[in-house]
């Protein structure tokens, strides 16, 4: 039952963790997009229409990118060039995704209940290492997205900490006006942070409908981009952080399973609650301003 | 050599820039000054490429600039600015602050320790020193990042370094310093344009002087055949009779009981004390001055006098307490503590508990009252604010801004006044209406306890004269009234 417990863990924390990769990205440049719930919302339903169209678990994946970079290429429009509430349109663009999804949805797949569902992702089992006890399964036998999106910890924290773009990212997020007398172009900086977030956010939604739910549903999301909202802040806006709070949450979702069947006395939606409790409490002890980006969310015009 | 031609820029219905010819020459300090909304900085931003101008052009060397170009490309345009408001990245350490500029590095160990190493010899060049390794640059003092913004605009090139109110955080004997390294700029060939309102210090450094009025250049002239008077007349036009000072009010004590008192005031912080021991009494009818750098427990103190922090140890007589009324806080950064820029300026007005006490009846505002009281102070002090008591304070300008806040400290009728940089952003002729507010003010009775950085306007206006340094206060001598003896007790060297 460990076993199971941690392979789910890392199941359920993986969408988490590719969203607030992003997150993370747009955030140190100095945007908070809470468009993201939108974001991972439009990729889960863009990945199930192709594949429904007949596509394959690539053109999936890819159609589930290219419509959560087109989402997000709208918020940096409204954001970035023309300087609105990113709050506000943040909210916009979850509402947006929530009743497009809805609808397209209804149209595509008819509105009788009857569920139009995938073949899972195949996990990729990483030869002798899968059967090492207890872990094995849990990091070495599970699908692509679930590698790539740890595999991008380490790739993300590198440039964040050290490279010339996460530099650039950084003081973008800092003091945009000051990063603009340098001639850095913020503006292009935090588009391309959010066309990356998009991408990932994306990447995050087709992992949920192909590879854990195997279909689509209204709000199939369900608040994870909130949480990965939640995560970016209690990891502390660092990449390492990120992760470690993604698994945090991972496994607070992981849990709900293995109490409803341990503790069949309490009612079952106490455990689905505990995620969100849990970043509630969370929040309420990390104490996070000190870390977030100076400008993290204030408008920026350029003179 | 640059040279700007029939430059033109309007702000709304204001005439910025009006057909401004401006000329600096390669290896020439030029001095631009001018009061307050005078242009300065306006023309700066478009030298620099953050503002266009609506007509007429920039040329450096015989080549005109497109618009804007000197800040989308620095390293091309070769013009680097020093701004007014410190431009550093706070959290960022001071190699990663450099690499984001000219050096283009990015922030690995390796990458920033040889950015270390070319700035350290762009800084030997220039002739100061750079802070230790690694050092955050919200840890390091206000020299030190001036220091940093000018190697990091250094690190462009640049045929052009302007430094807009490069000095006005310095202390004098970082003055020096920072003077010596323009020279040695100016020796490397390079145009250097320093920003200023100080006259001394553009005579002292300047090779030639440009000197601008409302939008336009009023003269350029070389600094040998200037005199501060002259350069005084054609910055301000002529300055009012009634404006002009009457003579310190000399050191003697008046008997009066104090109406403030500080007895060994102490306030600790993580361990470190940030007010130590002070002790001060401020009599009706005295101005009293604290001099010192800025982060040396000024705003401690003021903190302390507003009621917004406790003392560890020691008391204050009043016991501070904004809603008693007793002492009114002139804040250094008005738009932060000061104002609230959203609010209308009736409503700010309201905001200190003594006016409001008087416009309250049963639990609710007299608003016209209140508003038709704001529109006669706005009239007393010449504050000038479109739509009146309704203007938000947002739309004043900063040196109305800071007006009115003094407007408000004394419609409070406090008996003390504790006023943080009184006069800062105010050009000559306001800074002197002021003071002359405030003297008025403390000729009736009232007590004024001025925290200054501006070592003039202290020994202009304040009888007896203290230091502060690391948290502690020293009493001056009539001797220290110099501003060489002051800076060194500024220094701690007096301690």
């Amino acid at each position: 039952m460990l076993e199971a417990f941690a392979a789910s863990t890392v199941a359920m924390a993986t969408p988490i963790l590719l969203a607030a990769l992003g997150e993370l990205l747009v955030e140190r440049a100095g945007v908070i997009n809470i468009g993201i719930e939108g974001a991972m919302l439009t990729g889960a339903f863009a990945a199930i229409a192709a594949a429904h169209a007949g596509g394959g678990a690539l053109a999936a994946v890819a159609a589930a990118v290219a419509a959560a970079v087109a989402i997000n290429a709208l918020f940096a429009l409204v954001v970035v060039n023309l300087a609105a509430n990113q709050v506000v349109a943040g909210t916009a663009i979850d509402l947006l995704a929530l009743g497009v999804t809805g609808v397209l949805y209804q149209r595509i797949f008819g509105a009788t209940g009857r569920a139009f569902t995938v073949a899972p992702m195949p996990p990729i089992a990483l030869g002798p290492l899968a059967r090492i006890p207890l872990i094995g399964p849990a990091l070495f036998d599970q699908s692509a997205l679930v590698y790539l999106a740890f595999a991008l910890v380490p790739a993300i924290a590198w440039t964040l900490g050290r490279g010339r773009f996460g530099l650039r990212l950084r003081a973008a997020g800092e003091r945009p006006e000051a990063a603009d007398a340098l001639g850095l172009g913020v503006y292009r900086l935090r588009w391309i942070a959010l066309l990356i977030a998009g991408a990932l956010s994306g990447l995050g939604g087709a992992y949920l409908s192909l590879a854990y739910a195997n279909t689509f549903v209204e709000g199939i999301t369900a608040g994870r981009g909130y949480v990965a909202l939640a995560v970016v802040i209690v990891g502390r806006w660092n990449a390492w952080g990120v992760a470690a709070a993604a698994l945090m949450f991972g496994a607070a979702m992981a849990l709900q399973f293995v109490l409803q069947v341990s503790a069949g006395a309490l009612p079952y939606q106490l455990f689905l609650a505990l995620p969100y409790l849990l970043t509630v409490v969370v929040l309420a002890f990390v104490g996070g301003q000190a870390a977030a980006p100076a400008a993290l969310g204030e408008p920026y015009v350029r003179g | 050599m640059l040279e700007t031609r029939s430059i033109v820029r309007r702000f709304g219905r204001t005439l910025a820039l009006d057909r401004v010819d401006f000329r600096a020459r390669p290896g020439e300090i030029h001095a631009l000054i001018g009061e307050n909304g005078a242009g300065k900085s306006t023309l700066v931003n478009i030298l620099a490429g953050r503002l266009r101008a609506d007509a007429g052009e920039v040329l450096l060397d015989g080549a005109r600039l497109p618009a804007g170009s000197a800040a989308r490309h620095p390293r091309r345009a070769r013009i680097a600015a020093v701004y007014q408001s410190p431009m550093l990245f706070e959290r960022m350490t001071w190699e990663e602050n450099l690499a984001l500029g000219g050096y283009r590095a990015g922030a690995s160990p390796r990458e920033l320790d040889a950015v270390a190493v070319r700035a350290r010899t762009a800084a030997a060049q220039a002739g100061f020193a750079l802070p230790p390794p690694r050092a955050i640059v919200a840890d390091c003092s206000v020299a030190a990042r001036v220091r940093l913004e000018i190697v990091r605009a250094l690190s462009f090139d640049p045929r052009v370094l302007m430094l807009d109110e490069p000095t006005s955080l310095l202390a004098p004997a970082e003055l020096e310093i920072f003077l010596a390294a323009l020279r040695r700029l100016r020796a490397a060939g390079r145009i250097v344009v320093i920003v200023t309102h100080k006259l001394a210090e553009a005579l002292a450094v300047a090779d030639r002087i440009t000197v601008m009025r409302r939008g336009r250049v009023v003269a350029e002239l070389p600094a040998a055949h200037a005199s501060a008077a002259e350069l005084a007349r054609m910055m301000i036009g002529a300055l009012p009779e009634e404006l002009r000072m009457p003579p310190p009010a000399g050191a003697e004590t008046p008997a009066a009981a104090p109406a403030l008192t500080l007895e060994r005031a102490t306030l600790a912080r993580d361990g470190r004390r940030l007010l130590d021991e002070i002790s001060l009494a401020v009599r009706p009818g005295e101005i009293v001055g604290v001099a010192g750098v800025d982060g040396n427990g000024q705003a401690e103190l003021v903190e302390l006098l507003a009621g917004i922090v406790r003392l560890d140890a020691g008391r204050v007589t009043p016991v501070p307490d904004a809603a008693h009324g007793a002492v009114a806080v002139i804040p250094q950064n008005r738009d932060r503590d000061g104002l609230v820029l959203e609010m209308t300026l009736w409503e700010n007005l309201l905001l200190a508990a003594p006016v409001r006490a008087r416009f309250i009846r049963r639990g609710l505002i007299r608003g016209r009252a209140a508003q038709s009281f704001c529109a006669s102070l706005l009239d007393r002090f010449g504050i000038r604010a479109a739509a009146g008591p309704a203007a938000s304070a947002a739309a004043l300008s900063g040196g109305n801004r800071q007006r009115f806040a003094v407007a408000r400290a004394l419609a409070a009728a406090p008996r003390v006044i504790v006023a943080h940089d009184l006069c800062r952003g105010l050009d000559l002729a306001a800074a002197a209406r002021v003071h002359r507010r405030i003297r008025d003010f403390a000729a009736a009775g009232g007590a004024v306890l001025l925290i200054s950085t501006d070592l003039d306007e202290l020994l202009e206006c304040c009888g007896r004269l203290f230091v502060i340094a690391r948290g502690r206060l020293i009493e001056t001598a009539a001797a220290d009234r110099d501003p060489a003896r002051l800076g060194l007790l500024m220094a701690g060297a007096g301690a």
